[in-house]
C-alpha cells in the first residue's frame, strides 16, 4: 500500500500536504497511536482523493474514528463552495441521516439494575430490529409524503412524542428542501415497511447510566447527573436512504462525466451543487434525512412506553426526555467564516457529528449559552460519551467532531475472532445484558472490532474541537 | 471471499461474461440466505444495462439486490437469455422470502464501485466486488 506523506502539526493533528491534483491539503485529527491504526487501511488516501473535488474549501478532513469507507472515508468532513463546489452522495454515505439520540430519565441506576433482563427483553419485542426487519406500520401514500417532507414533525403530530422532542433534535427533526417527486419508486418501496425499525449492523438501543461527569456546568444544562439512567437510540433511514444513495451514485457518475469533473474514485460521484442533478440529490437526501428523524422519533416513543410498562411507572416518574438527536451522515448548507467572512457552504459529514459552539442560532435555545450537545456512542461494552461543541470546532472543522468509536476490524475478522465464544455470556460477565436479532450481528459487533472510544474522544477533547461532558456506561443493549 | 474493513468482498469467476453474471447472482444470494431452503418455484425476469463491463456487472447486481429488498425475492438459479453490448436479459428462479422457513445469514445492502474489478484474462472472466453489509 502506498505510504501517504504526513506533516505532524501537533500531538493531535497531521497535515497531508497538497500535491498533484489536490485543491486543498488534508487535515486529520489523530494521535501517534491511532495513526498507526489508520495507516492499515486506505482512509488516508481517501482523504487525499476528496481534496481533488471541485470547490472544496479549507481542508479535506477526517476525525480520529476514521476508517476506510466508499469514496469518502468514514469520519470525513468536507465543505464546498456553493457556486463552484459539488455535492456527493458518497460524502453522505448510504445510510442517510444515520444518527443517535440520547434520552435521559428520572431513574437512577439502582432503579433498573434488578430489572435489566426484563427491560431488554421487552425492548427487543417493542422495537423491531434485525436483518430486513419490518414493522406493522402501513402508511398511506399521503402519510409517506408527509414523512418525507416533515420528518419527526409527522411522528409527533401522529402521537409519537412531544413538541419538546422536536426542539431537542438537530434541525428540529426536519431538513428543508425535501422533494418526494425526485425519489425513485424503488426507494419508496424499500422504505415502505421499514419505518419504525432499528435495522441491523451497528444499530442499537442501549440502556446505560452516567458513570462520570467531566463538566458540571454543561452536564447540569444538559440535565445529566451521576448514576442517572439514559437510553441511546442509533439508527438511520434504512433501505429508503440506501436506495436514494445508490440511485444517485449511479446518476451522478454520469453527471460528473457530463459536467467534466475528473474523479479519482467512482464512489466519489458528485455534481455541482447548483446543477440539476446536484439539486435533485439534495432534495432526495432531505427526504431520507426526514424519514430517519421520523424513525428515531417513533423508536423513542416505544422505548418510553416500554419503560413505563416494565417498571410500572407513569410518565412523570419516568421523566424520559430527549436530550438531543444528532445526525452523523449528512450534507447541509451552513454559514461559516471563510477568511473572516460569513460564507454559505455545503458541509458534508460522513461519520462525523456537528459540534456547534455556544451562541450559534442552530443550537436549541436552552443550550445556546453552553454549546450543542454532541453524542458519541461507543461499542457495546466500553462506554459512550456526551460532549459539547466548541469555538475551536467552528474555526477548524466547520463545527464538526467524531461520531463514535470507528471500526478497526472487518466483519469477517471479527467473526473469526469470536469463533467458539459466547458473546452474550462475556457481556453478561461484564454486567451488560445483550439481545441480538442474530448471533451473526453480535459476533460482528464485538468490542474488539472497534477502536477504543475513550481514546477517540480524548483526541477530539485534547484537540479542542469538542469538550468532554459525561461518560456513560452500558447496562443493556439490543442489537439489530 | 476477501476482507474489507466494514464489509465483505466477493471474487467471482466465469468461463464467459455470461457465466460470470450467473455466478455473481448465485454468490450474492448465497451471502444473504441459506439457499438449500429456497425452492426454484417462481420465475422473475431480470434486465440490466450499462455502457462498460463494469457498469453492466454493477447494474446486474443492483437489479438483483432490488429484487430482494424491494420485492423480497430469494433467487438461486440464474440464466442469462440474451447478452448484448451494453445490456443483459435473464431469468432467475427462486421464491419470495418467508421468514418462517428461510434463514437469512445477513443483509447485503448494496454492491459498491469501491475497488471494483471486472476483467477478462485469457478468455476467462474474473470480478472483484465489495458488498456493503
Amino acid at each position: 500500500m502506498e505510504e501517504i506523506k504526513l506533516e505532524k502539526l501537533d500531538d493531535y493533528r497531521y497535515l497531508i500536504p497538497k500535491e498533484g491534483g489536490m485543491r486543498v491539503p488534508g487535515l486529520i485529527f489523530v494521535d501517534e497511536k491511532m495513526l498507526a491504526e489508520v495507516r492499515r487501511d486506505e482512509s488516508l488516501k481517501q482523504v487525499r482523493n476528496v481534496a481533488h473535488l471541485p470547490g472544496i474549501v479549507g481542508y479535506s478532513m477526517a476525525m480520529p474514528d476514521m476508517h476506510e469507507g466508499y469514496g469518502f472515508p468514514i469520519g470525513g468532513v468536507a465543505a464546498f463552495d456553493m457556486k463552484t463546489g459539488v455535492i456527493s452522495p458518497g460524502g453522505v454515505g448510504y445510510d442517510i441521516n444515520c444518527g443517535v439520540r440520547l434520552l435521559t430519565t428520572n431513574l437512577q441506576r439502582g432503579d433498573v439494575a434488578g430489572k435489566m433482563r426484563e427491560l431488554v427483553d421487552a425492548l427487543f419485542i417493542s422495537v423491531p430490529s434485525g436483518v430486513g426487519s419490518t414493522s406493522e406500520m402501513r402508511l398511506s401514500p399521503d402519510d409517506e409524503r408527509k414523512v418525507f417532507l416533515t420528518g419527526a414533525r409527522w411522528a409527533v403530530e401522529n402521537g409519537y412524542g412531544t413538541q419538546e422532542d422536536l426542539a431537542h433534535t438537530e434541525e428540529g427533526g426536519c431538513l428543508d428542501g425535501a422533494d418526494p417527486s425526485v425519489v425513485s419508486e424503488r426507494a419508496i418501496a424499500r422504505g415502505r415497511q421499514q419505518l419504525g425499525t432499528v435495522g441491523s449492523g451497528n444499530h442499537f438501543v442501549e440502556v446505560g447510566y452516567v458513570e462520570d461527569i467531566y463538566d458540571e456546568k454543561a452536564a447540569k444544562a444538559f440535565g445529566l447527573h451521576q448514576g442517572q439512567v439514559t437510553v441511546f437510540v442509533h439508527c438511520g433511514s434504512r433501505g429508503f436512504g440506501y436506495q436514494v444513495c445508490d440511485d444517485f451514485l449511479f446518476k451522478m457518475g454520469r453527471a460528473a462525466e457530463r459536467q467534466g469533473i475528473v474523479l479519482p474514485d467512482r464512489q466519489l460521484a458528485c455534481a455541482y451543487i447548483n446543477s440539476h442533478e446536484g439539486q435533485e440529490y439534495y432534495s432526495a437526501m432531505a427526504c431520507a434525512a426526514n424519514y430517519a428523524w421520523a424513525n428515531r422519533q417513533m423508536l423513542m416513543h416505544w422505548v418510553r412506553e416500554t419503560f413505563m410498562r416494565v417498571l410500572n411507572i407513569g410518565p412523570r416518574d419516568l421523566g424520559m426526555r430527549l436530550l438531543y438527536d444528532v445526525c452523523h451522515n449528512i450534507a447541509k448548507f451552513e454559514t461559516h467564516k471563510v477568511n473572516g467572512k460569513d460564507t454559505k457552504l455545503c458541509v458534508h459529514r460522513k461519520g462525523a457529528t456537528r459540534a456547534f459552539a455556544p451562541g450559534r442560532e442552530e443550537v436549541p435555545e436552552v443550550f445556546r449559552d453552553i454549546g450543542q450537545p454532541v453524542l458519541i456512542p461507543g461499542d457495546m461494552k466500553r462506554a459512550s460519551y456526551v460532549l459539547v461543541g466548541t469555538e475551536k470546532a467552528m474555526e477548524q472543522t466547520w463545527g464538526s467532531t467524531c461520531h463514535g468509536a470507528g471500526r478497526l476490524m472487518s466483519r469477517t475478522a471479527a467473526k473469526k475472532m469470536s469463533a467458539g465464544r459466547s458473546i452474550t455470556r462475556e457481556m453478561e460477565d461484564a454486567g451488560i445484558i445483550v439481545r441480538g436479532a442474530s448471533r451473526g450481528t453480535l459476533v460482528e459487533e464485538i468490542p474488539e472490532a472497534y477502536k477504543d472510544v475513550n481514546e477517540v474522544v480524548d483526541i477530539v477533547h485534547n484537540a479542542g474541537i469538542s469538550r468532554k461532558v459525561a461518560k456513560l456506561r452500558p447496562m443493556g443493549v439490543i442489537k439489530g | 471471499m476477501f476482507e474489507h474493513v466494514s464489509d465483505i468482498g466477493l471474487r467471482i469467476y466465469g468461463s464467459s461474461f455470461k457465466d460470470l453474471l450467473e455466478n455473481a447472482g448465485l454468490a450474492l444470494f448465497d451471502q444473504m440466505a441459506d439457499l438449500s431452503k429456497v425452492s426454484a418455484v417462481e420465475t422473475v425476469e431480470v434486465s440490466a444495462e450499462g455502457d462498460t463491463v463494469e457498469d453492466l456487472f454493477m447494474a446486474w447486481l443492483r437489479e438483483l439486490l432490488y429484487l430482494f429488498h424491494g420485492e423480497r425475492h430469494l433467487l438461486k438459479e440464474f440464466e442469462v437469455t440474451r447478452l448484448e453490448k451494453g445490456s443483459v436479459k435473464a431469468i432467475a428462479k427462486g421464491e419470495r422470502m418467508d421468514p418462517e422457513r428461510h434463514v437469512l445469514h445477513g443483509e447485503v445492502k448494496g454492491a459498491t464501485y469501491h475497488k471494483l474489478e471486472v476483467k477478462e484474462i485469457d478468455g476467462k472472466w474474473e470480478a472483484k466486488v465489495i458488498l456493503d453489509v
